[in-house]
């Protein structure tokens, strides 16, 4: 297996050996770290003459051509004026007792503003415009592997990992942590005017735009893009084998804050356009990007607040008394600010206009991706936590308990605006999601698309097998509050001829769309507040249990 | 074809695995000195916990089609959500929505050749509220 093999060296490269106890990293950045990261950035591109080509990024990330094409490693991380964590914490015990602790406390704050404004005077082709955004084209990335992967632009992002074996031990008490904080504040602003005709262009504003084979077959535990957010992944993975009276911990508390100002995008053409995609707070998907990418958590975040935690444990062959622990404790907020804001205004013809707004837009593109956890994510606050345990040959198991506590607020205000001389197949998305002949036999635990959202998403999977166990009390619960409030305004004016157009204000629209999905959740949710809770327990063999399974879920849509 | 698709997850996902030495020349290459982790073995949790039970050997769409049910989509969500085509097939607890307020609690258990003495407890506490129209 190729795939394996990659796993492999990429997990080989910076791993520790840990012969008895007390593996931990802390890093945390304070403000005055930070101050240097993020500045201010304004940009102003004037082209007086026709315009062939031209890329212009201002605080964004773009990746293109082949760049990190087959890259391997344990983190590739590309960062635009943002503040970055990325901790991994490997460690193996065997023949070991005592305690044992791997933690990492991340704090990454991210503010200021981006500005970028372009002036086209005579016709344009091909023409790029990033401002806080990340864009991966052509084969960025594609066929790379690494443990994490992020690319962010204008985010504040922690990804924490703690990764153990554990073989021939006895008396252990382990622990697994990630404490993390993400906060995100800043206003982006990007004005596009062009006086002459326009072929084939992009901008994106807090954007993630995702083309051509970017990240197609791309494996990592976390690949992360995220645009103008703030958000956490946590991973917490233990492997016991051969163990007598162990406790493990594993735990994730996860706050991720965005404290909105002010989105605003504004693109004006005075002649004919035609392949014009316009993204603000919008995560776009297009051609074949991100097919076949396989990881535990694959997201794509924009304008955003979001948390991952994912707890995993395989038990096999351990005795005694047996207590373990999984928990997500999350926070995510995003709201505050003015508005998140998009005109598009075409003098003439506009042909196979795209514009989103606080959309998600998928197009041809993830197909057959498999993640535990995978997102898609547009202004909105996602919590996703997962607890998974696997326990086999176990003499007494006295204590399980898997929880989920999870807190989505989202505030959006979001209008968009689109005036058209006349337009040929033109789709406008704002706080939508759209899915158009992708997403196609995607397998996950958890898939989620999501517009102006507050989402909770908690899975707790339990499996005892084996030897007869006894004894035992398993308690699994999911504690949600999704708080979601606001409007998405559309308004779309046609002064001459329309040809085939689409027009999503808040509205899941999916067209030859997941088919043969295998996901356990899949919610595609715009303009909503929802809670998902699963708790699975299967449990062979077992004599005096109690089993407790508890959802309390309060979902509020203004 | 789809009735085993949670095996797929097992066999694409890797999380922790075997514990592996590898001797210094197999890392000569690589300047680090450790063990592998073997990311293709493991999730007996999924695996097990649904493949077994009353979905054991029933396809995907059985499934699906039986906790969507359950999960108790309000109907009136139907307007304002377009499926077209060959559109979202297959998916376990498939949610569309939009302005809308859902809780979508799942609870399941299976329990086989066992003694539960301290019982079975099932608690959904539910709350939503939605703005009017």
């Amino acid at each position: 297996m190729v795939a394996g093999k990659r796993w492999m060296i990429s997990t080989l490269v910076a791993m520790m050996v840990s012969s008895s106890v007390a593996v931990a990293e802390i890093s945390s950045l304070s403000e005055s770290d930070l101050e240097g990261v993020s500045a201010q950035g304004i940009q102003n591109i004037y082209n007086g003459g026709t315009t062939n080509s031209q890329y212009n990024n201002n605080e964004a990330l773009e990746l293109r051509g082949k760049s990190q094409q087959k890259a391997q490693g344990m983190e590739i991380v590309n960062s635009s004026s943002s503040a970055i964590n990325a901790n991994q914490n490997v460690a193996s015990l065997v023949n070991g007792s005592g305690e044992l602790t791997q933690k990492n406390c991340q704090i990454a704050k991210n503010g200021k503003n981006a500005v970028q404004s372009t002036t086209n005077k005579k016709s344009l082709r091909d023409q790029i415009n990033d401002n806080g955004a990340v864009n991966l084209s052509d084969k960025a990335q594609m066929e790379s592997s690494a443990s994490v992967m992020v690319n962010a632009a204008k985010s504040g992002i922690n990804e924490g990992q703690n990764i153990l074996t554990v073989d021939k031990s006895k008396n252990l008490v382990l622990r697994q942590k990630n404490s993390q904080q993400a906060s995100n504040t800043n206003a982006l602003v990007q004005h596009v005017a062009s006086e002459d005709t326009v072929m084939k262009q992009s901008n994106n504003n807090a954007a993630v735009q995702l083309n051509g084979d970017a990240q197609s077959k791309a494996s990592a535990l976390s690949i992360d893009n995220s645009a103008s957010s703030a958000k956490n992944t946590g991973q917490n993975i233990l492997y016991a084998t051969d163990t007598e009276n162990p406790k493990l911990w594993q735990e994730n508390i996860q706050n991720a804050k965005h404290a909105k100002t002010m989105l605003e995008q504004t693109v004006t053409n005075g002649e004919n356009t035609k392949e014009q995609k316009n993204n603000s707070a919008a995560v776009q998907a297009n051609d074949n990007a991100q097919n076949k990418a396989n990881g535990l958590a694959i997201t794509n975040t924009a304008y955003s607040a979001e948390n991952i935690g994912q707890n995993i444990m395989d038990a096999k062959d351990v005795t005694g008394n047996i207590k373990i622990s999984q928990k997500n404790t999350q926070n995510a907020y995003n709201g505050g600010g003015k508005y998140e804001y998009q005109y598009v205004g075409t003098a003439k013809k506009a042909v196979n206009a795209k514009n989103n707004n606080a959309a998600v837009q998928v197009n041809g593109a993830q197909n057959d991706i498999s993640g535990m956890a995978f997102t898609n994510t547009a202004n909105s606050a996602l919590n996703i936590g997962q607890n998974i345990a696997s326990v086999e040959n176990a003499g007494n198991l006295n204590f399980i308990d898997q929880t989920n506590e999870q807190k989505a607020v989202n505030k959006y205000t979001a209008p968009q605006k689109i005036v058209n001389g006349s337009a040929d197949n033109g789709q406008n998305n704002n706080g939508a999601v759209q899915i158009n002949n992708a997403q196609k036999n995607l397998a996950s635990l958890a898939s989620h698309n999501n517009a102006d959202s507050a989402v909770n998403s908690g899975v707790n999977v339990l499996d005892v097998s084996g030897k007869p166990t006894t004894a035992s009390v398993l308690t699994q619960s999911n504690i949600q509050t999704a708080e979601n409030c606001g409007t998405h305004n559309q308004d779309v004016v046609n002064n001459g001829n329309i040809e085939k157009q689409a027009n999503n204000n808040g509205k899941v629209q999916l067209i030859d769309a997941q088919t043969g999905t295998s996901s356990l959740i899949l919610g595609n949710t715009a303009g909503s507040a929802v809670n998902y809770g699963l708790n699975i327990a299967n449990i062979q063999t077992a004599t005096n249990w109690s089993i407790t399974q508890t959802a309390v879920q309060t979902a509020n849509n203004f | 074809m789809k009735s085993l698709w949670l095996l797929l997850l097992i066999t694409i996902f890797a999380f922790a695995g075997k514990l592996e030495t590898v001797d210094d020349s197999e890392l000569s290459d690589i300047s680090a000195q450790g063990f592998t982790l073997n990311y293709q073995v493991m999730d007996n949790a999924i695996k097990n916990s649904l493949s077994y039970g009353a979905y054991k050997n029933s396809d995907a769409i059985r499934i699906n089609s039986s906790l969507f049910k359950y999960a108790g989509v309000p109907s009136s969500l139907v307007d304002s959500i377009m499926i077209s085509g060959f559109a979202q097939k297959d998916a376990f607890v498939p949610i569309n929505a939009v302005n809308s307020a859902v809780n979508v609690p799942i609870n399941i258990v299976f329990v086989m050749n066992s003694k539960i003495t301290g019982g079975i407890n099932i608690t959904n506490q539910l709350q939503s509220a939605l703005k009017p129209f």
